[in-house]
């Protein structure tokens, strides 16, 4: 559904902000910004794909070629079959666009008038558009609230009233960028809920998020971004087990118990064990996530229960990744 | 989808919008008091320059680019479009952002055609000028007619402001005051050099503001009807601009990424 | 106040929109002068000339004034400000004093069209006057600006106020026309606004004749200034007092 080839977007600035852009260093001189390079992604009808990066990574540019509103400056990308630089036309017919963030709304009209708004420039029906509408307010939620003007929604209300907006022309496909930023814990539950419900319904999603729970909750394959290209494409089940694999153990270890780091080293399941700058501290590398009751175990019975367990943070992740990368090409 | 359409739901939101901004009693307090004596004002200083005609000439004049004026106010709400973000959705919907565009300011119209109705009939009853009750009757149309060609005119003027959103203030301004100044109001077209009457010819106003004087001077039908036409080739003229020009400018933003559009 | 000058200054310099009557007040005068011209009436030149700067004068002050709480309120420093009302004034004033000039700057531009475009001839007789009669009306114009500053914060939407405070102080103001141009009724309400004073006094001083009455006129346009400077300051205590009673500024 989604088919991408060595893409890639370089900005060109010119002129005052060019060099202003150089004075601060920011940008190389001739201030070409690379914000994506040979990007290859494949998408399959009815997949949910998240783009997963730190900010400043190139996801919302990828977002933004493949929803039409930027051309790439190499490569290729085509969406519901169609090139999204030749036929824009045919592509904006069967997409839909949420963007994060509380713009992109009229706020001085209804949530319904929005929608029969939008639904217009979509070119749905004129005799479907009463029912898609109500249909939609229903499945976000804000049947309540639907006649009254935007400007007093909260943000979660906006938000949903977006993924209403994204699919009233009924979309094959649908980007979502940073759906969920700046949401409540809720209301990211139960929009996450609604994105389920979409997937089952057959619908290609596109999500972008910084959030490694995000992707793990939504996901069927993430992609991995950074610096403009494509450090990883897996399932999302195997990137989970990337980071289980890589689970650690922090101790504090009393005075008495100074001996045990040099036991810890060899015991089977540990890959390493280093020194945390606090006196007495230490991170214990398991090998797999099966080692870690085991290791656990083995710690109780020597009597420490100054511990914790936790998960490499998504920096930790790139890291490794990208050692990884470095590897084996 | 019909074009009909699409300009109709553009054209709700921005009475929508409009009917947010003004109450009746702002309106009548602020606007209407600023325009009639932006009336009276440059007909005073054509009664000062010349005598009562020169006065009443410039009177009706100013009356007719009150709707001119208010027409072209539509770059305000490009401003406004920017502001909610909602021009990069509108790129990627699969409709032409400039037929969006001839109708979300539509509300000025109207405005102006009652700003100016009203100021057309305060001026008459202050000031009894000598004009055929010919106007009376047909001023409206004509007045619609040059609010739209100078709609279309402010259209194009807003999609180039979008390009340099900085100096929108300077398409606004210019875009009204080259109206006010050019097209007839206070002195004939002729009066200026050549190459700027030639301009004037596909200015709106220009041609419905003559129509409107060959009304108040009970000139033959035939004429009036002429510029009219005149002043719909016009209008069509600035339309057809403005779509091709939102087109342009959408696919120049597709190329340059300058379509963020949310400052 | 030097400092809110300064602040002021930057502000205008960087914001283009300050900078608009630049640009407007030159086909204003174009306007004026075609008039003028196609009537064949070469001798109002200065009328044109002159009626172009005071437009522009009142122009800067009364969008300097609304950009001012406008700004002041958009950056939620409108609390902090009103909490010193002496001060306010002050600041007010200080902010719009440097902006003058930029008014004062429409008058030779609309010269420079008067001479290069409409190739009119325009001499200063009274150079002395002419320029002690700029200076006060700035001064009164910067003092009249401080007292609609209040205004704008005691009324609720400021642009509306601001489109009222145009035309209608043209014309009460005699910048172009004379206030003998207007029906009797209406003359002592336009003696009241110290642009007519100043119309007429820089009118005067570009003709030949003698100039009667020199420093009683002078007086004339830098009472009503400060009158207007003292209202604005008694104004903006009373609403000060309300506020701090009830709370509101942010949101008047």
């Amino acid at each position: 559904m989604i088919e991408v080839t060595g893409l890639g977007r370089v900005f060109t600035k010119r002129g005052r902000k060019a060099k202003r852009a150089q004075q601060g260093g920011s940008a190389a001189p001739g201030s070409r910004i690379v914000a994506l390079e040979g990007v290859n992604l494949s998408v399959p009808e009815g997949e949910t794909h998240g783009i997963l990066g730190p900010n400043g990574a190139g996801k919302t540019t990828l977002v933004k070629i493949l929803s039409t509103m930027l051309l790439p400056t190499s490569g290729r990308a085509r969406v519901a079959g169609h090139d999204v630089a030749t036929e824009a036309d045919r592509v904006r017919r069967r997409i839909g666009i949420v963007f994060g963030g509380d713009h992109g709304l009229y706020t001085r009209i209804t949530a319904r008038q929005n929608l029969a708004f939008w639904a217009t420039m979509y070119r749905v029906d004129a005799g479907v558009v009463k029912r898609r509408s109500q249909e939609l307010l229903e499945r976000v939620g804000l049947t309540d609230r639907a006649d009254e003007p935007v400007e007093g929604f909260s943000r979660g209300m906006r938000q949903r009233l977006h993924l209403a907006r994204g699919l009233i022309g009924d979309p094959a496909v649908l980007f979502l960028d940073e759906p969920t930023m700046g949401m409540d814990p809720l209301a990211t539950r139960d929009f996450r809920d609604l994105v389920h419900e979409l997937k089952a319904e057959g619908r290609t999603i596109l999500i972008t998020t910084h959030d490694m729970a995000e992707a793990e909750a939504l996901c069927d394959r993430v992609s991995l971004i950074d610096h403009g290209t494509v450090l990883v494409t897996e399932s999302t089940a195997t990137i989970g087990r990337m980071l289980s694999g890589h689970d650690r153990i922090d101790i504090t270890l009393r005075e008495d118990q100074a001996h045990l780091l040099a036991e810890l080293a060899g015991l089977s399941g540990v890959e390493r064990v280093d020194k945390l700058p606090e006196p007495g501290t230490a991170r214990i590398h398991t090998t797999s996530a099966d080692a870690n009751p085991v290791v656990l175990r083995w710690l109780l019975d020597a009597g420490v229960d100054a511990l914790r367990t936790g998960r490499p943070t998504l920096e930790e992740v790139y890291v490794h990744l990208v050692g990884n990368r470095g590897l084996t090409v | 989808m019909t074009a009909k359409q699409v300009i109709g739901q553009a054209a709700f939101v921005g009475f929508t919008e409009f009917k947010h901004v003004y109450t009746l009693k702002t309106w009548l307090t602020g606007w209407m008091l600023r325009l009639v004596s932006q009336v009276v004002f440059f007909g005073l200083v054509g009664k000062m320059a010349g005598d009562r005609i020169t006065a009443e000439y410039v009177l009706l004049g100013n009356v007719v680019t009150v709707m001119a004026i208010e027409a072209t106010l539509v770059i305000t709400t490009a401003a406004l479009e920017r502001f909610q973000g909602t021009y990069p959705m509108l790129v990627a919907s699969p409709t032409n952002m400039g037929l969006v565009y001839l109708g979300r300011g539509l509300h000025w119209v109207v405005a102006g055609l009652g700003s100016s109705a009203l100021v057309l009939a305060l001026v008459w009853g202050l000031f009894r000028p000598d004009w055929n009750w010919r106007v009376a009757v047909f001023a409206l149309p004509c007045l619609a007619l040059i609010g739209i060609s100078a709609y279309a005119y402010g259209a194009f003027l807003a999609a180039c402001s979008l390009r340099h959103h900085k100096f929108r203030w300077l398409y606004l301004n210019f875009g009204f005051t080259l109206l006010m100044t050019f097209c007839g109001a206070n002195v004939p077209r002729s009066f200026w050099p050549a190459p700027i009457e030639w301009f004037t010819e596909f200015l709106p106003l220009s041609h419905g503001l003559a129509a409107v004087r060959t009304l108040a001077a009970a000139g033959p039908v035939s004429e009036v009807v002429g510029q009219l036409a005149l002043e719909i080739c016009v209008a069509g003229l600035w339309a057809v601009l403005t779509l091709v020009f939102f087109e342009r400018i959408a696919g120049k933003g597709r190329r340059d990424g300058s379509l963020n559009f949310t400052s | 106040m030097a400092a809110a000058a300064k602040v002021q200054w930057n502000t205008s310099i960087r914001a283009p929109e300050h900078m608009a009557i630049v640009i407007t007040a030159p086909i204003m005068s174009v306007i004026f002068l075609s008039i003028v011209r196609y009537n064949d009436r070469d001798d109002l030149v200065a009328n044109a000339v002159i009626g172009t700067g005071l437009f522009g004068i009142w122009f800067v002050a009364v969008d300097v004034a609304g950009g001012v709480i406008q700004n002041e309120r958009w950056m939620s420093t409108l609390d902090l400000v009103l909490a010193a009302p002496r001060a306010f004034g002050l600041v007010v004033c200080g902010r719009i004093l440097p902006v003058m000039l930029i008014g004062a700057f429409t008058l030779l531009e609309s010269w420079l069209v008067a001479t290069v475009g409409f190739g009119a001839h325009l001499s200063v007789r009274h150079p002395g006057i002419a320029l002690a009669a700029l200076l006060v009306t700035l001064f009164a114009t910067a003092c009249t600006a401080t007292m609609l500053a209040t205004f704008f914060v005691i009324s609720r939407d400021t642009t509306i106020y601001q489109n009222a405070l145009s035309y209608p102080f043209y014309i009460l103001g005699g910048v172009v026309f004379p206030l003998s141009a207007l029906p009797d009724w209406i003359q002592p309400a336009g003696r009241v606004v110290f642009l007519s004073w100043s119309a007429d006094l820089l009118r005067d001083s570009l003709s030949g004749d003698e100039v009667q009455d020199v420093l009683p006129r002078l007086g004339a346009i830098a009472g009503l200034g400060a009158l207007a400077l003292l209202l604005g300051i008694y104004l903006i205590r009373k609403a000060a007092e309300r506020a701090r009673r009830t709370g509101t500024v942010s949101l008047a």
